[in-house]
């Protein structure tokens, strides 16, 4: 009745003398992941097992080692003690229900068990035939390869599925960022991307009540929500672009509108970042998606910042966005009709290639530094 | 805080809830049980039956339900199975969807038009009955204009053309609040608790005595006469019965208070920022206007920082920017996107209303600058 989860890690193979640190890292990441299952955790050489748990939460513990970056691989298997009619008999069990071709592949990592590997894969893979008349070997391309796999302990496991988990690096290895998030389908799935090549994120969100609504603002909390499961929990910044969006409107010129609001959500991001450790900017943006991702728009906003702004999606296209999103969860809510930008001061004509200097220019006609001190004091932070 | 937002839902009513708790804590039996707890509560359902019954006039019967949107259900779906459905433009969702998807499902659903304050074309609506017709449903008042359709005209005219078609109309926006005797031309009536001082989950549906046809739409233990099964909330059931004899007893006063609340408040409103949409013969509980030109939307977060509460017609959506009802009645869409819905309880007071307009108006004001950089 025994299930073991098996969790194989990834790219940190490639690790040298500090692969150590990023082993560490992980397995705190996965007991933060199963703290609240009632369940042992065990490192094993080259991997970690989930053991003691009831059966009927194996879904749920999958769902959470699947939200943890730098897990390859996972697998859930039966746990028999290490003797050959045991493995027999739950290997013909296994194999049950199932019909095709399949192929026995057996581990011996306990040296004394007294039959070679290859002799166990032949007679358990004879005993399951016999068994089972749905089933044929075939060794070259099976349709299931049925695992079993001996260990030093006394114990073995076996199992026929490998579930491909999240890939990547452990979170909190790669530094620090600040995610730009906004009600729509790109960042989060931006920062869902950064997660998993190991940053720790934190969030930053314009609103503009009451010209956008709450309901926009509790669509960004969902989406951020969404991404911090990925990231172990994450903090969000709320800032009220109310007044910068006003004083834009009233002195600038119509179509440098969001131009200039990409710039001062630039500098604004950017010193939340600082004042919190952080050490790059992310942002959704995707080449030439709209008016503001233009190179020329990108230039503008990015010219404003001193730390690196990270892109992850700078070169993918919308429908490869939609896939990744569907794929975390973040999509439906993305789509809520709730809008993050109230059309009340979008521009019918937005600058699709602004010029740099004339943008200068234009901002100088606003008290910058005071509009962004105003903005800052007046930061809402949520834990989520 | 002043709420001006009771066509959305009301604040329950204390007295009624005051009388009606016992029924959660010392008589919580199921009326279906068949010792004496469960006798008593089967009596108070009786009784409340027959209080709220008398309130619509002779010949009608109660079925509770959970919700006006169950109410309105429980008619199309027990007369949508062939001929054809008749229904107008200007119909809450409850009524509008079904028949919608109806419709896209191949069913005959015709939709009359209507007017530009949201009552319906009663001659368009004549016009689309002929002796296929199975139902026709019009909302008594419209829950975005106030707009009064007389019910009981159009279901005599309606029967005039097909006297076998069953008349239903959606009555939860008029029901507490105008005159709702029926006439016996009409078969079926929606009423909502939460709109009166009621709690949500728990409606009605007021069914002619004659009419013997109908189905249910929720089949099990057979409660409510086998007309609506699951166990009836004696609690909520007595609550809606303890508001609506209090708002049929003070119906007049109330009437003539609300009245006076409208009157005042469109005497107030700065007619050089608002157009008004409901008529002058609308229930006085709705009032619709619109901030020609500005956000609907924007104005009721404004109003909301400013602790006055009030609906919009439209929201800050790409999908579905419109109300669906304001634009059948014809408005152009910068009508459509300054639309605010103000409506009235039974206990707003005046003076709440004149502050409340006041800021409507200086909102409006400073939206229109801001926006227009004046």
């Amino acid at each position: 009745m025994n299930k073991v989860i098996i969790i194989r890690w990834g790219e940190i193979h490639l690790k040298g003398k500090n692969r150590g640190l990023f082993e560490k890292m992980l397995e705190n990441n996965l007991k933060y992941a199963v703290k609240s299952f009632d369940c042992t955790f065990k490192k094993v050489s080259g991997r970690y097992l989930i053991k003691d748990f009831e059966p009927y939460l194996t879904d749920e513990i999958l769902d959470k080692i699947s939200k943890v970056s730098g897990v390859h691989s996972a697998s859930v298997c039966d746990l028999v003690q290490s003797d050959i009619d045991s493995i027999i008999k739950k290997s013909v069990e296994v194999c049950a229900e199932k019909s095709g071709t399949f192929k026995v592949e057996t581990k011996r990592a306990d040296k004394n068990f007294p039959m070679l590997s290859v002799d166990i894969s032949r007679k358990v893979g004879g005993e399951i035939l016999k068994a089972n008349n749905n089933l044929k070997v075939d060794v070259i391309s099976p349709d299931f390869i049925l695992n079993i796999d001996i260990r030093e302990s006394g114990e073995t496991f076996i199992f026929t599925d490998t579930i491909l988990m999240m890939g990547g690096m452990p979170n909190g290895s790669a530094g620090k960022g600040l995610l730009m998030i906004s009600g729509g389908i790109d960042s989060p799935v931006a920062g869902y991307l950064m997660a998993k090549r190991g940053m720790k994120l934190e969030a930053v969100h314009f609103h503009s009540y009451p010209y956008t609504s709450e309901q926009a603002k509790e669509k960004v909390i969902e989406l951020t929500k969404a991404v911090g499961e990925y990231t172990g929990g994450i903090k969000l910044h709320i800032v009220s672009f109310t007044e910068i969006q006003e004083a834009i409107h009233k002195f600038c010129k119509e179509e440098y509108m969001i131009t200039l609001m990409r710039r001062f959500m630039m500098k604004i991001s950017e010193k939340i970042a600082k004042n919190n450790g952080l050490q790059t900017i992310i942002t959704g943006e995707s080449l030439g998606q709209v008016a503001s991702q233009t190179i020329e728009s990108i230039t503008s906003s990015n010219s404003v910042a001193t730390l690196p702004v990270l892109r992850p999606l700078i070169a993918f296209d919308k429908i490869d966005i939609i896939k990744i999103s569907e794929k975390i969860g973040t999509y439906q809510t993305s789509i809520l009709p709730y809008e993050d930008c109230c059309t009340v001061f979008l521009p019918k004509h937005p600058l699709i290639k602004p010029n740099l200097k004339k943008v200068q220019l234009e901002e100088e006609r606003l008290e910058v530094d005071a509009l962004i001190e105003c903005a800052l004091s007046n930061v809402e932070t949520i834990e989520l | 805080m002043i709420y001006l937002d009771n066509a959305a839902t009301t604040k329950v009513d204390i007295t009624a809830f005051e009388n009606s708790k016992k029924y959660l804590t010392e008589e919580y039996f199921n009326p279906s049980a068949k010792y004496h707890g469960g006798i008593c509560a089967l009596n108070a359902i009786k009784q409340a039956k027959e209080s709220i019954a008398k309130i619509f006039g002779g010949n009608f019967e109660v079925i509770f339900t959970s919700c006006g949107t169950e109410s309105d259900n429980t008619a199309i779906f027990s007369y949508s199975k062939r001929g054809n459905v008749v229904t107008t433009l200007g119909e809450h969702s409850a009524v509008f969807a079904p028949l919608d998807n109806l419709k896209k499902s191949g069913y005959d659903s015709r939709f009359a038009k209507i007017n530009d304050d949201g009552s319906v074309n009663v001659e368009h609506l004549l016009s689309l009955i002929d002796s296929n017709t199975t139902l026709v449903s019009i909302v008594h008042v419209n829950n975005e204009t106030g707009a009064i359709n007389d019910i009981n005209y159009i279901s005599k005219k309606c029967k005039e053309k097909n006297p076998r078609l069953v008349f239903h109309s959606d009555g939860v926006q008029a029901f507490g609040k105008i005159q709702t005797k029926l006439a016996q031309s009409v078969d079926l009536y929606s009423i909502s608790a939460h709109k009166i001082g009621g709690i949500k989950g728990v409606g009605a549906l007021i069914k002619n005595k004659n009419l013997k046809t109908l189905k249910p739409f929720i089949v099990g233990g057979g409660q409510e006469n086998g007309l609506r099964s699951g166990t009836e909330n004696v609690f909520g059931i007595k609550m809606l019965e303890f508001v609506s004899l209090d708002k049929a007893v003070n119906f007049e006063r109330n009437f003539n208070h609300v009245s006076n609340l409208k009157k005042e408040f469109l005497s107030r409103l700065d007619k050089s920022l608002f157009k008004v949409i409901s008529s002058d013969t609308a229930s006085p509980y709705v009032i619709s206007i619109s901030a020609v030109g500005l956000k609907g939307e924007v104005l009721q977060h404004m109003l909301e920082k400013n602790d006055v509460i009030v609906g919009t017609g439209s929201a800050c959506s790409s999908k579905n920017p419109f109300s669906r009802v304001l634009k059948e009645a014809g408005y152009d869409n910068k009508t459509l996107d300054g639309v605010i819905r103000i409506s009235f309880s039974f206990d707003t007071d005046l003076e709440s209303v004149i502050t409340a307009v006041s800021k409507i108006n200086e909102n409006a004001l400073n939206l229109k600058k801001a926006m227009y950089n004046l």
